[in-house]
């Protein structure tokens, strides 16, 4: 079994991303189980994700790398128990800390085979995102091993090369992708990672 | 201490969600729709300076409506897959941003949602807290 987060601040992409992920894996004959996270009291996007067809757990009214932290645990555990998935997508809120959810993860144990970690970073945002929240989108990405850079469709070459600079200050490790998760550019790159990791 | 990364983010967030019963046109649900989210985004652009973060709203009646915003220059994100005609349905309405608090954001979306509530009547659910997640997973 592996454990993929799809981190990224708001309105990064996180949840379709999510949907073209999981509806292809889906097709591909892999089991997913996917939970997302809503910190607000009412949750849009476990319903959006249900309405694509697949399904999923919301957990809401928190944020899954604190004050829901039980409760991702709790639910890691009854997924695994009670569906035994390829894979596991979990989107926490736009707010949650990456590294934090990845020592919830490890500490639930579950026995997953890999933890991935997917940042995803909007093109169309990122460098006004980095003049007023720079050391909270920093952590977002310090911590993944692969960061996505979203939509491509949107911008033009010059801003994606800004954001590519942007990702590399902050993290050098990572992989970077380039994607539009709206139209599915790039994607069929994560698909692959995903699938050859499950 | 756990860090709580709502406060470490200076972030308020707010959602409601309505049932809603009465005849209309689809055309006029998403005029009041996009009107919704629009405004509640141009509300926190005049508190804040900007939006950092994202108004979505999802309609479920007779098919599904989803409309995000994140930055008012992209302009709205629309997926309509209504179908005339429309008369009960579902409305989920939230909205998450730095710099704006939970109430501040309660208050802008309460009154932004008048544009659909002046067409079709909402009856606001009860928030129930459920925090003990017994959930059963039927999987894809």
């Amino acid at each position: 079994m592996i454990i993929c987060q799809i981190a990224g601040f708001l309105g990064s992409g996180k949840t379709t991303l999510l949907i073209k992920l999981g509806t292809t894996l889906s097709a591909n004959g892999k089991r997913v189980a996917i939970i997302v996270n809503e910190v607000g009291e009412v949750g849009v996007d476990g319903s959006v994700i249900n309405s694509s067809g697949l399904k999923s757990v919301e957990l809401a009214e928190g944020c899954i790398c604190c004050s829901l932290s039980g409760s991702l645990q709790h639910t890691l555990k009854q997924i695994k128990n009670d569906y035994d998935p390829d894979l596991i997508i979990i989107e926490p809120t736009g707010i949650a800390f990456p590294t934090k959810i990845v020592q919830l993860v490890r500490t639930a144990m579950v026995g997953e085979e890999k933890m991935i970690t997917i940042s995803l970073i909007d093109a169309f945002r990122a460098v006004s995102l980095f003049k007023e929240a720079e050391l909270f989108v920093s952590r977002q990405i310090a911590g993944a091993d692969i960061v996505a850079v979203n939509k491509i469709d949107a911008v033009d070459e010059n801003t994606i090369k800004e954001t590519e600079k942007i990702v590399k200050k902050v993290n050098r490790e990572a992989q970077i992708v380039f994607i539009s998760a709206k139209n599915g550019d790039g994607v069929d790159s994560l698909v692959k990672i995903l699938e050859e990791s499950a | 201490m756990t860090e709580n990364s709502k406060e470490a983010a200076d972030a308020g967030s707010f959602g409601t969600e309505a049932h809603f019963h009465g005849s209309v046109s689809k055309k006029e649900l998403v005029e009041a729709a996009r009107a919704t989210v629009i405004s509640t985004a141009d509300e926190i652009v005049k508190k804040r300076g900007i939006l950092l973060g994202h108004v979505k709203l999802f309609i479920s009646a007779n098919g599904t409506l989803k409309l995000n915003m994140v930055d008012p220059k992209m302009g709205i994100d629309m997926e309509d897959n209504l179908n005339d005609p429309v008369v009960d349905g579902e409305i989920k309405f939230m909205a998450a941003t730095m710099g704006v608090s939970d109430k501040e954001l309660e208050t802008i979306m309460t009154h932004c949602l008048k544009d659909i509530d002046n067409i079709v009547k909402l009856n606001f659910k009860k928030h129930e807290h459920e925090h003990a997640h017994n959930v059963i997973f039927e999987g894809v």
